[in-house]
């Protein structure tokens, strides 16, 4: 029996001793999490549990060497340490501003949410680091493409969470999007199973700068109090602040073309594989909000995809190796490697190191920077032969540009 | 303020699906009683607004709260499994009636997070691979690399014990 069997075998009620939830006099009350703007949970757990992989520096031909291609060894997918002074450089390329400095304060100061709200107004812990990109996975397309965009994400809820107060925007430099309504409150029905009654979601454009938020309490008519006060902070905070451009790509940004199948194939071991361009997972929330914003945000990012050759046949998943282009992200670089990490020397690109492997199970990255853009190329368990073959093939696509 | 039982909707909805729910909010977490609130938790916010909701949609609905709010309190727990819970697996996992299961269970106990919640989500919850990467918030091929992974783990502990020869 297979473990995929084993486990659809606990369907049957049959092999429970418990088969009913009792009822409870004064259970917990819903606690909602807001329908907008909430890191996704692979977000809000890398925060967490993202660990840098901290690597000796070597150089590509002794990460070979330790790691031949097909071999596979028992645990760790980074390469193993070798004892040579760490090379870590900054890339130089700044993080693109953020409308009002980055500051979350300046948007609504924790006193003016609490008088808003008659409650203590705090900043989530989960939620406090949620707008570095460093804290989240590297392959989260859709945290790069908002961060990219300038976006600066700012939460807060009732320091008693049993108040059920929650605030969550995203404000960015003005981009395009459709006209929304300023307000729209009690209809919001999101995917992720909370069902939005009570919530509101915000909408403004001021003085060059977007809003979009959501606002929950324990009552609709709260909400939409709560939803005008903000809107008023907003309009009082961007009437004192310069409005900050959105960032633009420069001819130095790789023309991408949007095609995955036209930047690769990569081969190893004489087999080809084609990439395709992957989904952008977004989370919960509101879709036809986060659908827009990703169409808005993710025009410099690449996200592409390919089944490896055929190496366990009785296996339903065959490994995919994955790889993202960010024009302009080499910054993300430096937020990765700024903890510790070691350089790898990997031909054609100016920077390389690997990230992201963690104890929850989290997926490697191979980062790589070419003057203001990245290339992540996950690490496919311990052979590194894959990896490296796509930083080489894209190495030489980029050559003959 | 709402209690428990005193809306005919959430009386419905447990009597329908709190069974189901509740084991998968014990696979999620390893823990009845949490699992139990947890459950209670999601019902009380779904019922809220069933009557909005197709009903066809409300179980998804609830396993997506239930998944959704057993994930939250994991990490809120940092709970790191380790090998010595299958030393200990018979005696705890009495909610499993078969001595088999919960050893599989045990083990199950041992993946990381991510390739636990992909494991149960997919063969227990029955959702799709789509579903899940939003749960997870990650992408798809990211949910059948941490698949993959996580029954290679569970092949392997299965050779270890003596499962598969």
């Amino acid at each position: 029996m297979t473990p995929e069997e084993r486990m659809k075998r606990l369907k049957d009620f049959d092999r429970w001793t418990v088969t009913s939830v009792p009822p409870r006099e004064g259970a917990v009350r819903a606690r909602r999490l807001p329908a907008f703007v909430i890191p996704t949970i692979a977000g809000v757990a890398s925060v967490a549990l993202a660990a840098i992989v901290i690597v000796g520096a070597v150089n590509l031909r002794e990460y070979r060497a330790l790691h031949p291609a097909g071999t596979a060894t028992p645990t760790s997918s980074a390469p193993s340490p070798t004892a040579t002074e760490p090379v870590i450089t900054p890339t130089g390329v700044d993080a693109p501003a953020q409308p009002f400095g980055g500051s979350c304060d300046s948007l609504a100061t924790l006193s003016e949410l609490t008088d808003a709200t008659g409650v203590p107004i705090s900043v989530p812990e989960s939620e406090a680091d949620a707008d570095g990109l460093i804290s989240t996975t590297v392959n989260a397309t859709w945290m790069f493409a908002k961060r990219q965009a300038g976006a600066l994400s700012c939460s807060w809820s009732s320091s008693d969470q049993n108040l059920q107060y929650r605030i969550s925007v995203t404000v960015f430099p003005a981009i395009a999007l459709a006209s929304r309504a300023d307000e729209t409150c009690g209809e919001v029905i999101s995917n992720d199973g909370y069902s939005g009654e009570n919530d509101c979601v915000v909408s403004r454009l001021s003085n060059g700068t977007q809003l979009l938020g959501s606002v929950h309490s324990p009552s609709l008519a709260e909400s939409k109090d709560l939803s005008t006060d903000l809107i008023a902070l907003f309009d009082s905070a961007t009437d004192d602040a310069e409005p900050v451009a959105a960032a633009t790509p420069d001819s130095s940004v790789w023309a991408l073309g949007n095609d995955c199948a036209a930047d690769q194939p990569a081969t190893v071991d004489g087999v080809e594989w084609t990439f395709s361009q992957a989904e952008i997972g977004y989370g919960g929330g509101p879709d036809e909000v986060f659908q827009e914003l990703v169409g808005s945000t993710t025009k410099d990012t690449l996200y592409c995809v390919a089944d490896l050759p055929d190496r366990r046949a009785d296996d339903a998943d065959t490994p995919v190796i994955q790889y993202a282009v960010y024009g302009g992200g080499a910054w993300v670089f430096d937020e990765y490697t700024r903890n510790g990490a070691s350089a790898l020397d990997v031909p054609g690109f100016d920077h390389a190191a690997v990230v992201g492997a963690d104890d929850e199970g989290a997926q490697g990255f191979l980062l790589l920077v070419r003057g203001k853009n990245l290339l992540s190329v996950s690490l496919f368990d311990t052979d590194p032969a894959p990896t490296f073959a796509v930083s080489e093939a894209f190495a030489d696509a980029l050559d003959e540009q | 303020m709402a209690t428990w039982g005193a809306d005919a909707n959430n009386t419905r909805l447990i009597t329908q699906h709190g069974g189901a729910l509740l084991h998968l909010a014990i696979l999620l977490t390893g823990n009845r009683h949490d699992a139990e609130d947890i459950v209670q938790d999601a019902v009380i916010s779904v019922a809220s607004s069933w009557s909005r909701t197709r009903p066809r949609a409300v179980f998804a609905y609830l396993k997506r709260a239930v998944t959704n709010r057993a994930i939250d309190y994991l990490r809120a727990r940092k709970e790191i499994p380790s090998d010595s819970i299958l030393e200990t697996a018979v005696e705890e996992f009495g909610f499993l009636r078969h001595e088999e299961d919960r050893q599989f269970f045990a083990i199950v106990n041992i993946l990381p997070l991510r390739q636990r919640a992909t494991m149960i989500l997919r063969y227990y919850a029955d959702m799709d691979d789509r579903t899940i990467a939003d749960v997870l918030g990650c992408s798809v091929e990211t949910v059948r690399s941490q698949a993959h992974r996580a029954i290679a783990k569970l092949r392997d502990h299965e050779d270890a014990i003596g499962w598969r020869s």
